[in-house]
């Protein structure tokens, strides 16, 4: 009887393979040589970074992709691939913003991280650590106003990455550095995607997923280049590269205990965001090419053009037309009279998008918010010099 | 404690509306819902005065619905049309069956003429010939395809001027994220379109089908039936277990349950998209070689599915004889 040939790695056909890389059995030493490859190709030919001396800011978070994308861009700075040891000729520098002030009020055992060693003394990379709340004149109005927000359907967690957003937009262009580098791989950025789409921010189809996106930074005009040169892998790719290259342990918190129990109850502890994780994630592992199918069909599509290209002064995202009344209220009385009230009596309800509005329609307090009382005073000169 | 309806803050509430989350009476309900219908009809200037309608009937909750409802706002703001019923008969055996008594019952209640066309009679393929020939994968494919051209010929007889079908907010968000997952990038920015069919590429026009449910929820359909005691067939289809959709209708759901204007949220986000960009070919329409219907290819999609089945049969028949 004929014995089958025991499978090789599929690149170099000597080693036993460890990881299926689409479709494609690999060893370890080709899978990190591929993984290496990849994120040189993506910054050279996706992300046009190709200029010497180029400036590079990466966005980490602690979390694992982050914590690869930081690894990655060390190893090219400082020519440390394990294979392919041609040098990158650019300027990295890793910002931080510290969310513990945030943390230590909603989740008791939260203890805060201290990552300067991994980043300066592990990557050799200059950190920058900016608290999120030091962009606010008083800092407890950052915490009323979350707990102003509605619990379910992820509005505090959206209120948090707009104000992170702002806080890395404005360190990026004081500090000259037009590229800015966030860590999502392909399977975070479908994930993204579909829970951008089920907030109504549709026009986020033509940024959201692309490996270099522009925008215009409102306040002076300047261009800032939003990179996601990991957009390439999945999660399991990132889980797999880190267990070779890194030690860093991620904390790992119980997700929804800090939440009131009818919250808690819904699906994903009512967080959209992680709902669509779960969904891409179960579809992935089902049908495998789930997140490519949805990156490059996202690729492909346009958006209606807009009369007038306004940004909303919290997400800085321009803001979407509305093609019938019934996307914004109901018939029923409930909700009619307070949209005329706000709309006529606050400063700025004319200048939210649809979706800031839907993340604040649940909130107390709603005139303060529409009002932008006590919010940081980058967002409201922004919200002034916005038509 | 009492809770009052927060419309009209006088009637004691009996529900949440499942698309506000918001307390309501049984009567601000149905003004808001038959509103709401009448706001779309009129905003997306569906209708005009004299013309013929087809109303797509299964015997389901939300045709059920859709006839009552059109039959009422037709009456109340002089729409002017002369509707019709009309109903397909896939040949799914408890299913379909029972569904069509339904149908005819409305057909009384109503005064409607009622016009039911199958697919053994169209294509000589019930759909449990088709299910016992291709298995339980990909017959949803083979149905969606059959009945739209079933609904186009019925149209055609009747001589009705357009097709309106009970396809609701939910059914419009479901469809847009599916599209995406598959990559289908032309029916992408068309998922949520109001009325489709109606833009004569060249110089081929079919007759437009319109859903005036698209920003009602399922929900509140079911609710609006239950309370005005419609009669409506309740089981879902016997080969639906199996289908792709299935995981997009249970993420629609918990959406909902975490955020109630998640549903129209995904519509609003989907208007916003357009046609592929133009390095992307687009199918030109045309009409079938074979059914002269209307068609992306030289052959429509129905006439391809069946040329496959019929070779499938003949197939069979031969090894029998052998």
């Amino acid at each position: 009887m004929q014995q089958k040939e025991p499978k090789l790695c599929k690149k170099c056909k000597t080693n036993n393979p460890n990881i299926i890389i689409q479709k494609d059995p690999v060893c370890k030493e080709c899978f990190i040589g591929y993984v290496e490859h990849m994120f040189k190709m993506s910054l050279r030919l996706k992300c046009n970074i190709t200029q010497k001396n180029e400036k590079l800011l990466v966005c980490f978070s602690g979390g694992q992709n982050s914590t690869a994308l930081v690894k990655m861009a060390s190893d090219v700075v400082h020519s440390t691939c394990a294979y392919n040891k041609s040098k990158m000729f650019i300027e990295v520098h890793v910002l931080y913003i510290n969310e513990s002030f945030i943390m230590k009020q909603f989740i008791q055992e939260y203890q805060p991280q201290d990552y300067t060693n991994f980043v300066t003394n592990e990557c050799k990379l200059p950190f920058k650590n900016i608290d999120i709340q030091s962009i606010y004149p008083d800092p407890y109005i950052l915490l009323k106003q979350l707990h102003n927000l509605s619990e379910s359907g992820s509005s505090r967690e959206d209120f948090v990455r707009l104000i992170k957003n702002h806080i890395i937009y404005d360190y990026a262009i004081k500090n000259g550095y037009q590229n800015v580098c966030f860590g999502q791989n392909g399977q975070r950025l479908a994930a993204d995607l579909f829970s951008q789409l089920s907030k109504g921010r549709g026009l986020s189809l033509q940024s959201a997923t692309k490996y270099n996106f522009s925008f215009i930074y409102p306040l002076n005009q300047q261009k800032l280049q939003i990179l996601h040169p990991l957009k390439e892998l999945l999660n399991k790719d990132i889980l797999y590269y880190l267990r070779l290259k890194s030690n860093m342990n991620f904390p790992q918190f119980i997700l929804g205990q800090h939440l009131s129990n009818n919250v808690k109850n819904k699906p994903a502890h009512g967080n959209i965001d992680h709902l669509l994780e779960q969904f891409i994630d179960k579809l992935q592992e089902g049908f495998p090419s789930t997140t490519f199918t949805v990156l490059s069909s996202a690729e492909k599509i346009t958006i209606k053009p807009l009369q007038q290209q306004n940004h909303c002064p919290l997400c800085l995202e321009i803001r979407d037309q509305v093609y019938n009344r019934l996307e914004v209220e109901t018939l029923d009385n409930s909700n009619q009279q307070l949209i005329n009230y706000l709309r006529a009596n606050t400063k700025y309800y004319n200048k939210i998008c649809f979706t800031c509005n839907r993340m604040l329609q649940s909130a107390q307090e709603l005139e303060k918010f529409y009002n932008l009382d006590g919010f940081p005073p980058l967002i409201i000169q922004l919200a002034d010099l916005i038509q | 404690m009492v809770k009052y309806c927060q419309s009209c803050n006088v009637q004691k509430a009996f529900m949440v509306r499942p698309k506000t989350g918001n307390l309501i009476c049984q009567n601000c309900f149905f003004q808001a819902f038959e509103d709401e219908i009448h706001h779309t009809i009129i905003s997306n200037q569906m209708f005009k005065p004299g013309e013929k309608i087809a109303i797509a009937a299964s015997g389901g909750k939300d045709s059920t619905v859709l006839v009552h409802v059109i039959t009422l706002l037709n009456k109340k703001y002089n729409y002017g049309l002369n509707l019709y019923l009309l109903s397909i008969d896939e040949g799914i055996k408890g299913y379909r069956d029972d569904s069509l008594e339904t149908v005819k019952q409305n057909q009384i209640t109503y005064q409607l003429d009622l016009r039911i066309l199958s697919y053994k009679e169209l294509f000589n393929w019930s759909m449990d010939e088709v299910v016992a020939q291709i298995g339980l994968n990909n017959n949803c494919t083979y149905c969606g395809v059959f009945r739209r051209q079933a609904l186009d010929r019925g149209a055609i007889q009747l001589g009705v001027d357009k097709i309106i079908t009970g396809h609701n907010a939910d059914d419009m968000a479901e469809t847009f994220l599916m599209n995406l997952l598959r990559g289908d990038i032309f029916r992408l920015p068309k998922s949520t379109a109001i009325i489709t069919g109606d833009d004569g590429d060249n110089g081929i026009a079919t007759l437009p089908r319109c859903k005036p449910f698209k920003y009602t929820y399922e929900k509140e359909i079911v609710m609006y039936a239950h309370y005005k005691k419609l009669i409506y067939f309740s089981t879902e289809c016997t080969y639906s277990p199996n289908a792709f959709r299935g995981h997009v209708r249970e993420l629609i759901k918990n959406l909902e349950a975490i955020r109630p204007s998640a549903v129209i949220d995904l519509i609003h986000s989907c208007e916003q998209l357009d046609a592929p960009n133009q390095n992307q070919k687009m199918p030109q329409k045309q009409l079938c070689q074979k059914c002269n219907l209307l068609s992306s290819n030289k052959i429509c999609k129905a006439c391809t599915l069946l040329e496959s089945l019929n070779q499938g049969r003949a197939k069979q028949i031969l090894q029998i004889q052998d």
